[in-house]
Order: C-alpha cells, then sequence, then structure tokens
C-alpha cells in the first residue's frame, strides 16, 4: 500500500511544531504537521473550541496577534497539515516496531486516527516530536473528587470555552502556571481564597538576574500576575501546599485542608488550616508527553526537577534513535519562547541530517539563535530549580489514597506489592493494575517510582519505565479494522 | 456551585442536550463537560465498583477521567467533544 510521503514529519501543533514546521518548509523539503487538536497553536496560543464563542480572555487576545501573524506565514507554504489526529502508533515500512534503532534506508510509518482525506497512514524520512507537557498532579487524600482540577484545565475552561469555575477556589501547587491562572480568575471576579505555592519565596533570587538577563518579557509576565493578586489582597502563601480535600465523591469538593511543608516538601500536619472552597486547582509542574518516544525506543532520563521522564536528546535535540528529534516543552519545560526556538533548531538539524542543506550552512542558521536560545534555556533551568520537584510531597498521600486513579489502586497496594517483591515499575504494574487503565500510566508512573525510591532507598533515575506498546492512546477496534479495510461478514 | 458562563461570550445559539433524559441547555462550540458543568452536573459518569466517579480533571483529553456514554457510544471524551442538538448523554451505565 503506499502511503503519502514526507521528508518530515512533526507531531504537535504548538510553537515548537509551528517553528519547526516554518523553517524546515523554507528550505524546501516535504513537511507534514500532525495535531490533535481543533485548531494549531498548542496550550499556548488556545483559541476558543468554535467561532460561535466569541470572548478572549486578557491574555489571550495578546497571544492571538502573535499567533495569526505565524499563520499568514504558515498558510502561504506547502506545509500539509493533519489537524485532529491522534498518533496512536509509529512503525517501520513493514509495519514493525522501531525500538530503538532505525535503519538508514528505513522510513517511518506514522499511524493515526480519525483517518484524515482518508489517509490514516503517512510515511517520513525523519521526525520531530512536539509532543509538549500536561499538568502533573501529587496525590492527596481526595484528589479523584469532583471539583479538583489542574491549573491547566481551569485556563482551557476559560480560553477555549469562556467558562470560569464558580464559588470559591483554591489555587495550588508549583510552577508559574498557577499565578498566571489564579490571576486570570481574579481579573474575571473568581473568588480565589488563595494561592499556595510549593517554593521558598527567597528561593533562587541570588540566581535571578543571571538568569532573566535581557529577558523582560519574562520579568513583565511574573510582576503583572503577582500584581493583581496583591491588588486583590489574594494571599499568596509559600511553602505550602494541599494536605486534603473535603467533600464526597457524589456531591464534590466542599473544603480543603492545607497547611505547611518544609523545604524538601514534608508536610507539617499540626500546620493544617481549613477553608471552604468548591473548586481546588492544583498540580506540581509539568510531565512531559513522552508515550511516542517511548513506543519509537528511545532512551529516557528522570529528571529530578521535573520529578518525572523525558527523552535524551543531543545538541542536535535529536533522540537515540537516528533521524527522530525532539522540540519545546518536552525536553525543557521552557515555555514558549524557548519552544519556538527549539522548533528551528530541530528543524535545522533535519536539514542537516537529510542532506538538504550542508554543515557550514546549518551552522551559520544555528549561529543565528543560539545565543538567545541559550539564555532561554538558563532561565528554564532556574525556573525549574526554584520549582524543582519535592519528593517530600508524597508523604501527603496516606495508606487509602489513589495512586492509580484509572485502576483504583491506592497507596497501600502499591507498599504492599513492593513488600510482596516488586522490584521496579513493572512488576508493580502486575500485580496491581497500576498504569494499565485510561490514561495509560500518564498520571501515576512517576508518581509511583518516587514512592518505590523512597520505600527501597534506590535512586528514582535508576528505575526504568515499563514498556509502551502501540495503540499509546486507546482506539476504537471498529476504527483500525475499518481504516485495514477488514471486512468481516456474517 | 456550578461553572459560570463569561456573560455575552457566545453567539446566542442555544440547544438543547439530554442528559439521562432530562433536557441540559448547551450553546454551540461549548463541549459536553461545559453543558454539564453549567447545569450543576459534577459527577460526570458512575464507575462500577469502587471506582470513583469520571469528572473534570486535565480538560485537555490526556487523563480520560472525564468519559461519559453519548448516543449509545461508550468512553467518550467530554472535555472534547462538542454538543450537537439531540445529544443524549448518560452518566451511568
Amino acid at each position: 500500500m503506499n502511503y503519502p510521503f514526507f521528508d518530515l514529519a512533526i507531531i504537535g501543533g504548538g510553537p515548537a511544531g509551528i517553528a519547526a514546521a516554518l523553517q524546515s518548509a523554507s528550505a524546501g523539503i516535504s513537511v507534514a504537521l500532525l495535531d490533535e487538536g481543533t485548531q494549531l497553536g498548542g496550550h499556548y496560543y488556545k483559541q476558543p473550541f468554535s467561532s460561535t464563542i466569541t470572548h478572549l480572555s486578557f491574555s489571550q487576545s495578546k497571544k492571538m496577534a502573535e499567533f495569526d501573524s505565524l499563520m499568514a506565514v504558515l498558510t502561504k507554504t506547502n506545509i500539509k497539515i493533519f489537524q485532529g489526529v491522534h498518533v496512536w502508533g509509529i512503525f517501520n515500512k513493514e509495519g514493525k516496531t522501531i525500538n530503538g534503532k532505525s535503519n538508514t534506508d528505513d522510513v517511518f510509518r506514522i499511524c493515526f486516527e480519525p483517518p484524515y482525506n482518508s489517509h490514516d497512514c503517512i510515511e517520513a524520512k525523519a521526525l520531530i516530536l512536539a509532543t509538549g507537557v500536561y499538568d502533573r498532579p501529587i496525590p492527596f487524600p481526595g484528589w479523584e473528587m469532583p471539583g479538583v482540577v489542574t491549573p491547566g484545565a481551569v485556563q482551557i475552561q476559560l480560553e477555549k470555552q469562556a467558562l470560569l469555575p464558580g464559588g470559591k477556589v483554591l489555587v495550588a501547587g508549583s510552577g508559574p502556571l498557577q499565578f498566571v491562572v489564579a490571576a486570570e480568575l481574579i481579573r474575571y471576579g473568581v473568588d480565589v481564597i488563595a494561592v499556595l505555592d510549593t517554593s521558598s519565596f527567597f528561593d533562587g533570587w541570588k540566581t535571578i538576574f543571571s538568569a532573566l538577563g535581557g529577558l523582560k518579557s519574562r520579568w513583565l509576565e511574573g510582576v503583572q500576575a503577582g500584581i493583581t493578586l496583591m491588588r486583590n489582597r489574594v494571599p499568596i502563601l509559600f511553602r505550602h501546599a494541599v494536605f486534603r480535600a473535603i467533600g464526597d465523591n457524589q456531591n464534590g469538593v466542599q473544603g480543603v485542608v492545607y497547611g505547611r511543608i518544609d523545604s524538601t516538601g514534608i508536610p507539617l500536619f499540626q500546620t493544617a488550616r481549613k477553608a471552604q472552597v468548591d473548586v481546588i486547582c492544583c498540580a506540581y509542574g509539568f510531565s512531559p508527553s513522552i508515550a511516542l518516544s517511548l513506543h519509537l525506543g528511545c532512551k529516557h532520563k528522570y529528571d529530578p526537577f521535573l520529578g518525572a521522564w523525558k527523552p535524551c536528546y543531543d545538541d542536535r535535540l535529536q533522540t537515540s534513535v537516528d533521524r527522530v528529534f525532539v522540540a519545546g516543552d518536552v525536553t525543557k519545560v521552557g515555555g514558549k519562547p524557548l519552544a519556538l526556538l527549539q522548533g528551528r533548531w530541530a528543524a535545522i538539524s533535519v536539514l542537516e541530517r537529510l542532506g538538504a542543506w550542508t554543515k557550514e550552512t546549518a551552522e551559520e542558521e544555528r549561529a543565528i539563535i543560539k545565543s538567545v536560545m541559550r539564555r532561554e534555556e538558563q532561565f528554564a533551568q532556574w525556573l525549574w530549580t526554584r520549582y524543582r520537584m519535592l519528593p517530600g510531597l508524597l508523604q501527603i498521600a496516606d495508606e487509602e489514597t489513589l495512586i492509580c486513579r484509572c485502576e483504583g489502586v491506592r497507596l497501600a497496594e502499591i507498599r504492599a506489592s513492593i513488600e510482596d517483591g516488586a522490584a521496579d515499575l513493572f512488576g508493580i504494574k502486575l500485580r496491581t493494575r497500576m498504569g494499565m487503565g485510561q490514561c495509560q500510566g500518564r498520571y501515576c508512573f512517576s508518581t509511583t517510582a518516587m514512592l518505590l525510591a523512597s520505600y527501597t532507598g534506590k535512586n528514582v533515575s535508576d528505575l526504568d519505565l515499563p514498556t509502551i506498546r502501540p495503540p499509546i492512546i486507546p482506539v476504537r477496534l471498529k476504527q483500525l479494522a475499518a481504516d485495514r479495510q477488514v471486512k468481516i461478514d456474517n | 456551585m456550578s461553572a459560570i458562563r463569561i456573560p455575552k461570550s457566545r453567539q446566542d445559539k442555544s440547544f438543547d442536550i439530554e442528559v439521562d433524559g432530562i433536557k441540559v441547555l448547551a450553546y454551540e462550540g461549548e463541549t459536553v463537560a461545559t453543558a454539564l458543568q453549567c447545569a450543576g452536573i459534577k459527577v460526570f459518569f458512575k464507575q462500577e465498583g469502587s471506582l470513583p466517579p469520571n469528572r473534570l480533571f486535565c480538560g485537555m483529553g490526556t487523563c480520560r477521567q472525564c468519559l461519559v456514554t453519548i448516543d449509545d457510544q461508550v468512553n467518550c471524551l467530554a472535555c472534547q467533544t462538542l454538543a450537537y442538538p439531540g445529544m443524549k448523554v448518560r452518566t451511568s451505565l
């Protein structure tokens, strides 16, 4: 069977993916851009789900002008956009998994659903994975209740649906997103009772000037959000975290217990305070979306700052698999400015690798963005040093707390499986079904790994992630069968 | 308390969907999750056994904790599926 062929396939249509597409298409190679959203833009350039939703939030309208100018360039290119497709597997020409090795003369066959213009597979010589990140929860008693959401969810509801969470909201976690979200809610008059932050107010001040040197826009973003919170007298509580949700699974959150944590994240339960809220908006940084790079067999390593795994890559942004590159938040969580630069950087590497550009041309192009990219990388490093994952936060969970929400696996069961001899994540998975549910371990692998490490005294970085097999997202059998034109007659 | 639509944020193209046989208001361009939340429905789906109910969590289709039954099709993402007139949503088996 013949599939549409491209020199380069980019997976993920956020800032990194768009920048990579523009850079590579300008050099004349054929490019496919695959995106699962209803529109391009990813989570940074969020647009309403449909033009019938006419409201744009304050920060959104500013981003849209920038996005429109990117799109104006994009529409003049020959980039083939596959919109609203979910990639569920990447194979070689024979339809076999890559398993960490790609032969030089082989191509990648990218399978997705639903079909787009009657295509459900394309082939490409090189790949850029710009799959981004998602919010990272840390389990606390009651986190499975209706009313506990991530800051990302609140932002998506606001920007894609013009929807505000009702009632009283507590915003908590680590990272800059929670401040942005809290400030945005306040502008709409939502009652935010407090913003809890895992870092200390004093963290990182010594190095802030070297990290932020020249990055004025980054200063402003943070300062603006802070000013909005202070003007509205919303308490910002540093070194605090959510201890427990009050309420039940039928009626949802009715209140919250929160309090101080120490510098390693260990909860100081004697400082616990109660408050009445309807919504707990909480996440502790981000997890890179690595399902595809795991499935391809790329090497990964544990990032102790994020408390999650990410793909290994070299100075060309190439992973351990030849012709598979990464760009954007999946590498460093540096936000849009770094993602745009990395997209270009990865595209330059692809052009060089495929021979469309000489080494000299590639070096010249790299030289243009090198210094500003290094500055953005430094900023990302500063940010995630301040907001590094605090392993003590896992002590907030009690024995009954769900660790794997999809399969209903509680902390006590994880502990029992380790006492039963499970020495790695795979062993825990086999004994408890942890990670085998709807989310396929996206929200519990890292947490379970941190628990396993703390119980056994191992380093998290010495643990391996379980194998990921296609389809990497749930796909209906009906669809797979129809796509392969398998007909089952009575 | 229910979620709130930002006033004047959408074109006045409203219609009804049916949730467990009860009419619920939705606007064109809204997801099932939005319509449910605005109607005060926080539990999207009651799961069998001791599993907690489905509800909105990540909002981006990654956590798959918002699955509902739509027009007899099980496991549909409430946060990513746009509502349409006459859609029938079920919040339990």
